[in-house]
């Protein structure tokens, strides 16, 4: 099993443990990854504001990259890549003219329909998911953790069908009840955490990382798992200012694939947990 | 569409379709006037309590035409694309895709905005993905705080990130050459389309 795998800006900069530790679980599950060679950013939360048409540009010229590698799947692990790959699809797939206009300013013709998968997708598939059972080698059943799935996954959901349902999604906590790891039932998993506002009004971040935290709190949440470098940026740097607003939270932030990883038994020192600004490690010891 | 028709829409129909209205429509496939102001749209986005006008006001207004108070707000720059106003709309009026299309004009029509530090955001991320084909976190970070002076406010947030290696202080290049030969393209084409 092979696919293209659109390692994308946000996974060699801020999300560098995301893509150390998704490559440490597909190579676990065997399944290949080959990058585009000639891939571009896709645009990302800056482009559909300055340009419609050039948002829906860049996330095809990389579809067109994939087409040309043979392959008719990538898999795109930020969600703001995989927002904008799903939205400029169902554009291009929606207007002709559109369509016309854009394989014209990229060279390139499409000949089939490429699919765009999260890894959520792709783990969540019977075969990953029964493969993954059998290769758990660490109890984490101690662990409470809330799934957060944020915005860009599911909404729009015409758009991107996100295969799960938009207001309550569970393919993470499938993943991870799959691995042993408890997931528990909460109300904040698709609320917004500010996403692109980080640095240009971190006020509005405060207010609504906190709101998404004390959620995680009420419900008994030792740790959070995402799928998305925003909102883990978000949800884990700024418990240090919410702490000097008297909000402490001790909350371990993770990418839900640094979970499966140490579920399937990589160690810690070969996952890069000290990226994260909350200490993670201390949780995942087993009290004696 | 028939290229024959000279008749405007929003002539066809005096008061019913603003000018404004019918432009969004017409470059951005959006029908203002789908909106039967339930305002589902508002009790569901995050961003509301900080906006000057709410998404369920955005949208009558360019129904209505009030160009300049709506280009004037603040609603479009805070806007998140989160989504959650289009998901649940009752009418698939895509007032995403509304936020997006105000956004573009204002920046094409040089609008002062109403929130600096973002539209400075924009501008200069995009810039540098133009230069560099790939996005160079600590460069934009560091551009706006000479232009804005986000820094302050934003309590050292990119000095924090360059600590935990989560930036890299250069900037790396990814296929620069084709990316300002795609930017080049979109331009031209715009222009086209614009005048066609
Ligand atoms: S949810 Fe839709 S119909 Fe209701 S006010 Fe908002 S845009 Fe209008
Ligand atoms: S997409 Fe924008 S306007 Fe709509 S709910 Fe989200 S932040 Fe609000």
């Amino acid at each position: 099993m092979k696919y293209a795998y659109y390692n994308s800006c946000s996974l060699r900069s801020t999300g560098k443990e995301y893509d150390n530790s998704l490559q440490h679980v597909f190579k676990a599950l065997d399944i290949e990854l080959e990058e585009p060679k000639n891939w571009v950013c896709c645009g990302s939360t800056l482009a559909h504001n300055a340009s419609v048409l050039l948002a829906d540009t860049l996330p095809l010229k990389n579809l067109a990259e994939v087409e040309k590698m043979g392959l008719d799947e990538v898999m795109v692990p930020c969600t703001a890549c995989y927002n904008r790959f799903k939205i400029a699809q169902y554009e291009h797939e929606d207007d002709r003219r559109i369509r016309h206009e854009i394989e014209d300013i990229i060279g390139h013709t499409f000949q089939k329909d490429i699919s765009v998968l999260h890894p959520l997708e792709i783990l969540a598939l019977d075969q990953n998911l029964e493969k993954l059972k059998t290769l758990v080698k660490r109890d984490l059943s101690h662990l409470k953790v809330v799934s957060y799935y944020g915005c860009l996954l599911v909404r729009p959901h015409k758009e991107t069908q996100f295969r799960d349902n938009p207001e309550y999604p569970v393919t993470m906590d499938r993943i991870l009840s799959a691995i042993g790891i408890k997931t528990l039932d909460w109300s904040h998993k698709v609320e917004c955490c500010g996403g692109s506002l980080s640095i240009t009004r971190p006020d509005v971040v405060l207010d609504l990382t906190s709101r998404i935290l004390d959620d995680a709190k009420a419900v008994g949440a030792t740790a959070v798992a995402v799928p998305c470098t925003f909102c883990q940026l978000n949800l884990d740097i700024r418990q240090e200012d919410l702490a000097k607003r008297g909000k402490t939270y001790d909350m371990p932030i993770y990418y839900f694939t640094e979970l499966i990883a140490l579920a399937l038994g990589i160690p810690e020192r070969e996952l890069m947990l000290g990226k994260h600004f909350v200490e993670s490690e201390k949780v995942l010891a087993r009290a004696t | 569409m028939p290229d024959s028709n000279p008749v405007p829409e929003y002539e066809l129909l005096p008061g019913h379709v603003s000018e404004f209205s019918s432009n969004i429509k017409a470059m951005h496939g959006i029908d203002a006037n789908m909106c039967y102001q339930c305002g589902k749209c508002t009790s569901g986005c995050p961003l509301n309590e900080y906006m000057d006008m709410t998404p369920t006001q955005v949208i009558h207004a360019v129904r209505l035409g009030l160009k300049e108070l709506v280009l004037n707000s603040n609603t479009y720059w805070l806007c998140v694309a989160c989504g959650t106003c289009t998901s649940r709309c009752p009418q698939d009026t895509g007032l995403l895709q509304v936020m997006d299309a105000l956004a573009n004009i204002a920046m094409k029509e040089g609008i002062k905005p109403k929130e600096p530090a973002v539209a400075a955001f924009y501008r200069t991320g995009l810039s540098l993905v133009k230069r560099f084909g790939m996005m160079y976190e600590a460069g934009v970070a560091g551009l706006l705080t000479l232009k804005t002076g986000t820094l302050a406010r934003d309590a050292g947030l990119g000095i924090r990130m360059l600590k935990k290696g989560k930036l890299d202080v250069l900037p790396h290049s990814q296929n620069a050459g084709e990316m300002k030969r795609i930017f080049e393209r979109v331009a031209q084409k715009e222009k086209e389309l614009a005048g066609s």
